[in-house]
């Protein structure tokens, strides 16, 4: 059991309900389910990780992540609970999120996305994802009895058609690919930030942070392993603080920012990611600074600046 | 302002008149097209009896040349400015423009760069289209051509019907299929590319189409379309490769392939090939592969 202090509310235990006999690496096992409370629990498949709400009408899941990781939790979660699977709820388009479903489909879950996703689903199509049986445009609320999955739609960021999830009454944030406790200044997977509408990213942020204060999040759930301090220095990173918004909302801030401030002295925009590495700008703020990576960050943002997208 | 003719021997013997104002070289491809360049992009004016057209308003000084040549030209001032695609680069000279008075175009999906990218430098467009949009301008006819998101959500395609040729402002450069310039391929949708190259083969087909002039200013004029089946070929060779890759468990946790393991010959055959910038590209494949996007 690990106990965790988050926010300024009561100690959270996080207790691991289930895991794999496999380890991943280490000594982290390839899948583990963990409780945050009675109406939520966090599977975590390889790097991945998804949420579940329990409520007295059924079970709430999101991402089913993979075919394999949807088997395991389908069999698992029955473990926990004897509802009925009654929706899936996708936090984004990207197939390493949202394939497999197909096991819940055929026990009659409706699925929920935003409208934008099912465009990028029919745009190209994956026999791996269950299309949605509802979309919705700018925030939708599933309810099942005393717990529910709010989902807001803040424009796009990490594709076109990311939704902050908030879970009720635990009142946990989550953000797919973002926001990964324990920190928001690690250094990010995808430095190319293939499919990321970098214009948008800052206000995304912000909606979030301010969703945070006003429904008075707890903390924030991470889609996805993350490292302490060192690169490959993996940590769990199931929940931590809300303060990880702002921090990731930062750490864009910081790259656009400095990537700008090259541009207005004049250095030539071939030349700004060497420039930026040389002058050693965000090595000691971001944890993890990988320089092979950064330098495709400072290309990438420095497009974004030249050409707004 | 000095004028110089010489004749070129392209695919047909043209009569090409060069014009030089400036930074920006003015060539007059036929009695209504004529292509401008700065060095670093190219675009086109048409213009008939009434009208002109301009395809990308550069920037400021690139357009004060433009309606300087039209001025000392004697040809009409222009009416029409179609935004190839949403970047600023290409933009810039659009404050010269009035909404009031002129027509601005641009494909549906460039509005949400223009709404929630707000640039005060950039005149947002007044006319929006989906697929097709088509500008009659007596002999000549210009057709916007929209194949989904290739080079970002919504660059077009822009045939000129008479002359029998297409301007594609990005992905394919007139030298010959190649490697992409910005191996990062920032604004690279490979979801839709194929569909992109597939649908332009087809109008190129239908139209009976020859050649094609590109946005880039380093490229010689004129292109054969072959080159595009060719670079369609390069693209589709990058994403079997990752695929391949992928099956062959030769993708290391951060996306990465292990170029050494490939057999790099056949990208060798591409223009301005490079392993360092085929890691890069092969990256993005492989992220595609993973997220469908």
């Amino acid at each position: 059991m690990i106990i965790l202090l988050i926010g300024c509310g009561t100690p959270l235990e996080l207790t691991t309900v289930a895991e794999s006999e496999a380890p991943l690496f280490g000594k982290m096992k390839l899948w583990e389910i963990e409780k945050i409370s009675n109406n939520l629990y966090a599977f975590r498949y390889t790097f991945y990780r998804n949420i579940i709400l329990i409520g007295d009408d059924g079970i709430i899941l999101t991402d089913p992540l993979t075919p394999e990781a949807a088997s395991i939790l389908n069999k698992e979660i029955k473990k926990i609970s004897n509802k009925p699977i009654k929706y899936v709820a996708y936090s984004h388009s990207h197939w390493d999120h949202v394939s497999g479903g197909q096991i819940f489909k055929d026990q009659g879950a409706e699925f929920i996305a935003h409208e934008q996703c099912l465009n990028n689903w029919l745009d190209n199509p994956s026999p791996e994802v269950v299309k949605p049986d509802k979309v919705f445009k700018d925030d939708f609320k599933i309810d099942v009895g005393n717990a529910s999955l709010e989902m807001y739609f803040y424009g796009p960021s990490h594709d076109n058609c990311r939704v902050v999830f908030l879970t009720q009454p635990d009142r946990f944030i989550f953000i797919a690919d973002d926001a990964n406790p324990p920190d928001g200044m690690n250094m990010i997977y995808g430095a190319g930030l293939a499919d990321t509408y970098i214009f948008n990213l800052i206000p995304f942020f912000k909606s979030s942070e301010l969703l945070a204060r006003k429904k008075r999040a707890k903390g924030v759930i991470g889609s996805h392993m993350s490292f302490s301090k060192e690169p490959m220095n993996l940590v769990g990173g199931t929940i931590g603080s809300t303060r990880v918004i702002k921090e990731q909302r930062l750490f864009y801030q910081l790259v656009i920012d400095a990537v700008q401030m090259a541009l207005d002295k004049g250095v030539s925009p071939e030349l700004i990611p060497d420039y930026l590495i040389k002058q050693g700008i965000l090595k000691e703020t971001i944890i993890g600074f990988d320089e092979k990576k950064m330098r495709v960050l400072y290309r990438r943002i420095t497009n974004y600046l030249l050409t707004g997208e | 302002m000095r004028t110089l003719k010489i004749f070129i021997f392209v695919n047909l013997f043209f009569e090409l008149s060069i014009t030089q104002a400036g930074d920006v070289t003015f060539t007059s491809l036929n009695d209504q097209i004529t292509l401008f360049n700065n060095g670093q992009v190219q675009s086109l004016v048409i213009s008939s009896n009434s009208e002109s057209v301009l395809i990308d308003p550069i920037n400021k000084s690139n357009t004060e040349a433009i309606k300087n040549y039209l001025r000392q030209n004697k040809k009409p001032s222009i009416t029409n400015i179609i935004y190839s695609h949403s970047h600023w680069d290409r933009l810039f000279g659009s404050t010269l423009f009035d909404t009031k008075k002129h027509k601005i175009i641009a494909q549906s999906a460039c509005e949400l760069y223009f709404t929630r990218n707000n640039n005060i430098d950039i005149t947002k467009p007044n006319l929006y289209f989906k697929k097709q949009y088509t500008i009659g301008l007596e002999e000549e006819e210009i057709v916007l051509h929209y194949f989904g998101p290739s080079h970002g959500e919504c660059m077009v395609v822009i045939e000129l019907v008479r002359a029998k040729i297409l301007f594609i402002p990005e992905l394919i450069s007139t030298r010959g299929a190649g490697f992409p310039k910005d191996p990062t391929l920032p604004f690279l949708r490979p979801a839709t590319l194929e569909l992109f190259f597939s649908s332009l083969e087809e109008l190129i087909e239908e139209k009976q189409i020859e050649s094609f002039i590109s946005g880039y200013g380093d490229d010689d004029i004129y292109g054969s379309v072959k080159i595009i089946s060719k670079q369609k070929q390069f693209w589709q060779l990058i994403h079997s490769t990752a695929k391949e890759a992928e099956e062959n468990g030769l993708v290391d946790l951060n996306n990465f392939i292990d170029v050494e393991k490939l057999d790099l010959e056949k990208f060798s055959e591409y223009n301005n090939f490079n392993k360092a910038d085929l890691v890069n590209i092969l990256r993005r494949y492989t992220s595609f592969l993973n997220m469908g996007r």
